[in-house]
């Protein structure tokens, strides 16, 4: 037999392979999903190799819940180089493992050296690699999948021939594979393997026979009795594999099973509903191989790969997703909800490659070729080969730079002021939250030994809070609508809980309601990142809890994975450098037998695939019409309002002002001055949610449109109608601008005294804790009045505390119900319906709500409409029968700002219409009113609150129109002061030193009659926000 | 194998066996006696207890237990006396020690002993002091409490001396206090000016640091409240201001800088408006808008439920008692104004004007325009008003004028 060549299509792959991934990855990998949470994993490993428990994230999670060795390689390497040497090194392991692991299964599936190199070659450029590897960051799913497919050619010649070397090869390289991703081994048995076995079966039928036709399902049974020993040797094998090799992982999924509530993924919607989806987990992973599909499943339905025809049909069923209902048929709800079916797509993919080399084979010098330019000519030929090299290119090209058009991540956050804030003034004591970082709170995590109750691995979350939500992360919590806002909502209002004491924020769309949930904003980091800052928060405990497994599993856990590599290359290394180095001459392996000569490409698979690509361009070209025509801003009027908005809400201005009537001679600066010149929680922190365009009166040439809006704040949903008048000139409709406010403010400039607070902290310069008089005084305050009331069914805190110190106070305020036994039935905070920072002498009311971890029941129908006001209220069986509150004060130095007027109120049809005049220096972001409500012998009965849409910018009035309560069925069910307890003493005590002779009428004096449905006096407090102070 | 594995292992086991045998039967009981008689020691010098007994070769461990743990201490036979060197940790410690004699988990002698304060170490003072802040007045005190030590942090015996001084101002006073429960403390009683007080210790030649506690004011009494304004009209677009008196607390301090004073505003109607104002020096200053219509406002001045003002009243004069409107373009453009205001000047831009769009006495729409350069126009389109009569409501400024019904073409 002559020697070898070596394959230079294969060399060409790989160079190209390396170069061509390994210098975007420097890119394109630290901003996927999920690199950053293989480097925060590989991080844990690098400094606690054998202990599995992670105190970072969720309060505390084991790392048994993902199998280890990408995440203990990269730790490994780190060890020499750092953490992101270790990421990029296993990623260029990954990347030349996934190109020559294509080349050997192409080589057993088609016998001819070839083909399995321009496979290898189109590997490289292949979307869905690119796309798992340059988007997603999934190093593990890629590993493992080229180690399976490294792995197929061994299996395939140990049933083939017995021979025991090949037993020990396939079943050592299928350990790698299960330590390296556990969902690739046991789907690539059903989706990889049994294929595989029944090709074999077919094989050694074949040779039984003169050809693949003669074999009947007789003879194949016969085969597969034949073969029986050595397929069950091998399922054994690789199914005992399967259980200890990550045998630590199974006995956590079993000690902690995945109950939670199935988060959304994209790859479950239905791809022609949701096109974004549609195009990151179909369009994107099959790309060009979409349109030869025909001539892959007529390949894969030949008789000799039937096996692997079903197989890739069933991936193809399945990477559908939510499309057909067929995926969540064939998997059940539970897997449905719990896999991501990209994977299926994924695997599709890989699989035809082999068949896709083969059809780019033939095409450029096969019998493809010579069929086309026999029929239809040269030129055809190389404008097809031209136009299919070009597509398949622009697809990678497309893929890679996906994530630099459109970012998948916040912009890169220099982590290292983060990190020095952290380790500065022993704030590590408490646990932090990142709002706004992306994946990148994995970085930070990595970084810092300080502790947040938010993480990026989802399975492993403990908190109920997090568990019976469909949210990943807190930290984007505004892209999960009402379940995300309300979950951080809780988190917010009583952080006390998890010792959580800093918030970091990178998007500003949280600040409201970190405001009005009592935080207050401590410094701008020279990152941009803002630092909030909540009192009254314990530090944590010096020891934290932790599930401890024992220590054998601590040990295989440890242990197995890099073993398992170690015995893969021990056994495995002869054979590569024979191959590699042309130093033996080896037997041609038994799957050359049985390549196919590519002699005569059938016409009619020519044909079909014309049709196929001509019905595909058409499908394409209709979507893209239709894309354009409901996108055609200014062909009728609802178009052109629709636009209008949806360029808003993107601050596209420019494009905005083009809808405007151009007749009306409005400018650009003029038109973003007036758009831009209010403040407001609509303004500035709102996300457009849905828009209903409806025409009101409409002539030829002119309609007035009403724009049903509907938005997300962080503090509520807000629905608000704009009207608007539009007119049609040349054919175009357009917009008529909206009238401005003309109010103008009474003083050109103006002045302002305030006094302003400073605290030292410690006024030594010293690390050590802050001395004991060092530690201000907590003021003193007095809680005035305290209600139990029954308000629709739930029960419900309220009552008025005044601030009685000189020094302002950030009040913290908690209340228990018990029922007759002084069984505590229910704890809670007050959130929104308080003033948290009080000026000295200032009184504020509060509610405190009984909030239950929301949908914590199953058969709780969850709310499908987005409303971060609501909550599920806890459902308190028994009558309480008492109450404490625990309020606490703290010396606060920022965020009273009082200069706000109530200047006009008008009482009409149980609404209360009034205007608000700022007269400070500051413009008033979010305006809340605190509104309470008094019975006609002025008692306190219940209290409410309102946001307004607009701040009140400095000098200028602001109306307001809020619809007052029906309190019919309001109760007070008890009203004392008895268990009410000011800076854990009880009220009143020190109160009475202080304040000797409450003068009571007065607050009586401070009410407003009104005729109210259950009640008879209201008073109006405002609480302010300043979205930017100056 | 296995037989192998016997021979090495058998050798051993019973090396073994025989050296706890041996141990085991080392220690025959014998009789014990204390030699050492003090029963009384002084922190910081090393303590040894001796005890004698008859046997050459018997030993036994002394169990003791001091205020600051437990231990067992081990000794050897040194031909008939064992000696027990007590720890430095326990014997730096004052308290009440007692031991036990312990020979083969039996107690054999008891007794104890107290080790006592070191006078002869330099002494130590530590202080506590709060609250740090203090309101005036007679009934508010602050705490100095005092635990003088020896140099191991051994409280000192009771009835120490010492001196505790408080500086207010002009005004020094020492006062010798006895510690008693290892502290002495004294209630330094606030005064009636504000101001901040140091408070120090000394004990036995040792001083402390400086301690300081701030006096703040109490609670303000009763206030007076005023008003300034550039003008009486009710233009809606000037500013009145409110003024407290300086609100000073019982002994005539000026109330803390910050403190809130509510001024709420009741309307000819009865409506309460409010304006917030905090205090500095004792004067808050709060702004109000005046009224865009004739009305009278009573404002008092509130910190809530401490003190109050007297009500005053401030009166706004109407603009205009009547304004100028015309139609025009087929009676589909309304146009009211010019508005004049009280020097006959255009009034400033921004004033709201209310249309009423009636038929057949049915309101069908409010339109609210504000006016510009005293102008303020309505545009009816046709295509949107549609019938063939309409009668109008004109209000701004406080003032309502209802125009002739107006008849309108169809096209």
């Amino acid at each position: 037999m002559a020697k070898e060549k070596s394959n230079k299509y294969l060399i060409v792959a790989l160079l190209i392979g390396v170069i061509f991934h390994s210098s975007a990855i420097f890119f394109t990998l630290e901003s996927t999903y999920d690199a950053l949470i293989h480097m925060f994993f590989a991080q844990h490993y690098a400094t606690s190799w054998f202990e599995p428990w992670n105190y970072s994230w969720y309060t505390g999670f084991t790392v048994m819940g993902y199998p280890p060795l990408v995440h203990q390689s990269i730790g490994l390497l780190s060890l020499i180089g750092g953490l992101k040497f270790g990421l990029f090194t296993v990623a260029i392991i990954g990347i030349v493992l996934f190109i020559t692991g294509v080349y050997r299964y192409t080589l057993m599936i088609t016998g001819n050296r070839t083909v399995a190199g321009y496979a290898s070659i189109v590997a490289v450029f292949s979307s869905s690699f690119v796309e798992t590897l340059h988007i997603f960051g999934q190093l593990p799913s890629i590993i493992g999948v080229s180690i399976l497919m490294h792995c197929m050619p061994e299996i395939y010649l140990w049933i083939k021939t017995g021979r025991l070397k090949y037993f020990f090869r396939s079943i050592s390289l299928l350990a790698v594979t299960i330590t390296s991703h556990h969902v690739t081994p046991i789907f690539g048995m059903i989706f990889f393997i049994f294929p595989l076995i029944g090709m074999v079966i077919m094989d050694v039928s074949r040779e039984q026979v003169d050809s693949y036709k003669e074999i009947k399902f007789k003879l194949f049974l016969q085969t597969f009795f034949k073969l029986f020993k050595r397929i069950v040797a091998f399922g054994a094998a690789s199914l005992f594999l399967i259980i200890f090799c990550i045998f630590p992982y199974w006995v956590n999924s079993k000690a902690n099973p995945i109950t939670q509530v199935p988060i959304p993924h994209g790859s479950r919607d239905n791809f022609i509903e949701v096109t974004s989806s549609g195009l990151m987990f179909f369009v994107i992973p099959w790309g060009i191989l979409f349109f030869i599909l025909p001539y892959i499943l007529y390949r894969y339905y030949s008789k000799r790969y039937i096996c692997f025809g079903l197989s890739i049909s069933l991936l193809i069923v399945l990477g559908t997703g939510g499309t057909t209902p067929i995926p969540l048929k064939v998997l059940g709800e539970t897997a449905f909800n719990i896999l991501t079916l990209d994977r299926f797509t994924l695997w599709a993919s890989i699989m035809s490659l082999p068949m896709f080399g083969e059809f780019v084979y033939r095409l450029i010098e096969g019998d493809l070729k010579t069929d086309i330019q026999n029929r239809f000519g040269n030129v055809y030929h190389r404008i097809l080969g031209a136009l299919f090299a070009g597509s398949f290119l622009f697809m990678a090209g497309f893929t890679i730079t996906l994530g630099y058009f459109r970012p998948f991540q916040p912009e890169k956050i220099n982590t290292l002021p983060l990190v020095n804030f952290l380790n500065q003034d022993q704030h590590d004591q408490w646990r932090y939250l990142p709002l706004g970082f992306g994946d990148q709170m994995a970085t930070l995590s990595s970084q810092t030994k300080a502790k947040t109750v938010d993480g990026n691995y989802h399975s492993a979350r403990r908190l109920p809070e997090l568990t019976t939500r469909a949210i990943e992360r807190l930290e984007n919590s505004k892209f999960r609508g009402m379940e995300g806002i309300g979950s951080l909502q809780q988190f917010l209002t009583v952080p006390e809980k998890y010792n959580l004491k800093y918030v970091f924020s990178n998007d500003k769309f949280y600040d409201p309601i970190l405001y009005f949930c009592g935080w207050h904003r401590l410094s701008l980091l020279e990152n941009g990142i803002m630092v909030w800052e909540k009192l009254n928060i314990a530090p944590l405990p010096k020891v934290l809890p932790k599930d401890e497994v024992p220590l054998y599993l601590k040990l295989m856990w440890g242990i197995i994975p890099l073993l398992t590599v170690l015995i893969a290359f021990v056994i495995n290394i002869q054979s590569i450098f024979y191959k590699a180095l042309k130093i033996k001459d080896e037997a041609k392996p038994d799957f050359f037998k049985f390549a196919v000569a590519y002699k005569k490409f059938p016409f009619k698979i020519i044909t079909i695939l014309h049709l196929w690509v001509i019905l595909l361009l058409g499908v394409i070209g209709y979507s893209m019409y239709d894309f354009y025509l409901y996108n055609a801003t200014q062909i009728s009027p609802t178009n052109v309002v629709k636009s209008y908005y949806d360029a808003l809400d993107f601050k596209y201005y420019e494009k905005a002002h083009s809808f405007i009537d151009p007749n009306k001679k409005l400018s650009i600066s003029q038109f973003m001055l007036e758009t831009s010149v209010a403040d407001g929680i609509l303004n500035s922190y709102a996300k457009l949610d849905a828009i209903d365009i409806q025409v009101i009166k409409s002539t030829e040439n002119r309609a007035n449109i009403v724009a049903k809006t509907k938005w997300i704040t962080p503090l509520e949903i807000i629905n608000k109608d704009y009207y608007h008048e539009v007119l049609k000139r040349d054919g175009k409709w357009y917009i008529l601008p909206q009238k401005l406010p003309l109010d103008i403010p009474p003083d050109q400039f103006l002045l302002d005294n305030t006094t302003e607070y400073f605290k030292q902290g410690r006024r030594k310069i010293t690390t050590q804790q802050t001395y004991h008089e060092d530690v201000l005084k907590q003021p003193e305050l007095e809680i005035l009045s305290a209600k139990l009331i029954q308000y629709n069914n739930e029960y419900i805190i309220i009552g008025e505390l005044q601030n009685i110190d000189n020094f302002p106070a950030d009040v913290v305020l908690k209340s228990s119900l018990y029922n007759q036994h002084d069984k505590v039935l229910a704890t809670f905070n007050a959130k929104d319906v308080i003033k948290h920072k009080i000026m000295p002498k200032e009184t504020t009311s509060f509610r405190v709500n009984f909030e239950e971890i929301s949908w914590l029941k199953k058969d709780v129908a969850q709310p499908t409409t987005f409303n971060p006001k609501e909550f599920t209220p806890k459902d308190i069986s028994e009558t309480p029968a008492n109450f404490d509150i625990q309020s606490a004060a703290n010396v606060a130095i920022t965020d009273f700002y009082i200069q706000v007027a109530l200047s006009d109120l008008l009482i009409e049809n149980n609404h209360l219409k009034g205007t608000l005049f700022n007269y400070g220096i500051q413009e008033v972001t979010v305006p809340e009113l605190i509104i309470s409500y008094y019975t006609d012998t002025k008692e306190l009965l219940y209290v409410d609150n309102y946001f307004l849409r607009e701040g009140v910018r400095v000098q200028r009035k602001q109306y307001f129109d809020y619809k007052l309560l029906d309190l019919s069925n309001c109760h007070i069910l008890l009203s004392s002061l008895d268990n009410c307890y000011v800076n854990g003493l009880p009220n009143g005590d020190l109160a009475r030193t202080i304040v000797p002779n409450r003068n009571k009428q007065v607050e009586k004096e401070l009410l407003q009659k009104v005729n109210g449905k259950g009640f008879s006096y209201i008073k109006i407090e405002m609480n302010n926000y300043i979205g930017n102070p100056k | 194998m296995i037989k192998k594995a016997i021979h090495i292992v058998l050798p051993f086991a019973l090396f073994f066996l025989f050296v706890f045998a041996v141990s085991k039967t080392n220690n025959p009981a014998a009789s014990f006696q204390l030699l050492t008689t003090e029963e009384n020691f002084v922190a910081g010098k090393p303590i040894t207890l001796a005890f004698s007994t008859p046997s050459k070769i018997a030993t036994a461990d002394l169990f003791i237990i001091h205020s600051y743990g437990k231990t067992l201490l081990k000794s050897k036979n040194n031909n008939g006396q064992l000696l027990f060197k007590i720890p430095a940790i326990y014997s730096q410690k004052t308290g009440f020690t007692s031991w036990y004699l312990l020979q083969n988990k039996k107690t054999i002698v008891t007794g104890s002993f107290k080790i006592t304060p070191n006078n002869n170490t330099p002494t130590l003072l530590e202080n506590y002091l709060g609250p740090t802040t203090l309101l005036t007045g007679l009934n508010h005190f602050t705490m100095m409490v005092a635990i003088p030590t020896d140099s191991y942090d051994n409280p000192k015996e009771d009835n120490t001396t010492v001196l505790i001084k408080d500086q207010f101002l002009n005004d020094i006073r020492i006062t010798a206090e006895k510690t008693k429960s290892f502290i002495a403390w004294k209630n330094i009683y606030s005064r009636t000016t504000v101001g901040k007080m140091l408070v120090s210790t000394e004990c036995e030649n040792t001083d402390s640091k400086e301690f300081e506690t701030d006096i703040r004011p109490s609670i303000g009494k009763d206030f007076s409240i005023s008003f300034s304004r550039n003008h009486k009209f009710a233009d809606g677009n000037q500013i009145t201001k409110l003024e407290t008196s300086i609100i000073r607390d019982q002994f005539g301090n000026l109330v803390g800088d910050g403190t809130l004073v509510t001024f709420q505003i009741t309307t000819k109607n009865n409506i309460l408006l409010k304006t917030f104002a905090a205090t500095i020096n004792g004067i808050a200053i709060a702004q109000l808008l005046h009224p865009d219509h004739e009305d009278t406002y009573r404002v008092k001045g509130y910190v809530t439920g401490i003190a109050e003002s007297k009500p005053i009243e401030i009166s706004y004069n109407a603009l205009i008692n009547t304004f100028p409107y015309q139609f025009s373009e087929k009676n589909r453009e309304i146009t009211v104004g010019p508005l004049k205001s009280f020097m006959k000047q255009i009034i400033p831009d921004g004033i709201k004007v209310e249309l009423k769009i009636f038929h057949h006495n049915n309101l069908i729409e409010t339109k609210i325009a504000e006016s510009s350069k005293g102008i303020t126009t309505f545009y009816l389109l046709p295509p949107f008003y549609k019938e063939k009569e309409y009668q109008f409501e004109i209000t701004t400024l406080g003032v309502t004028q209802k125009t002739e019904i107006k008849k309108y073409e169809n096209n």
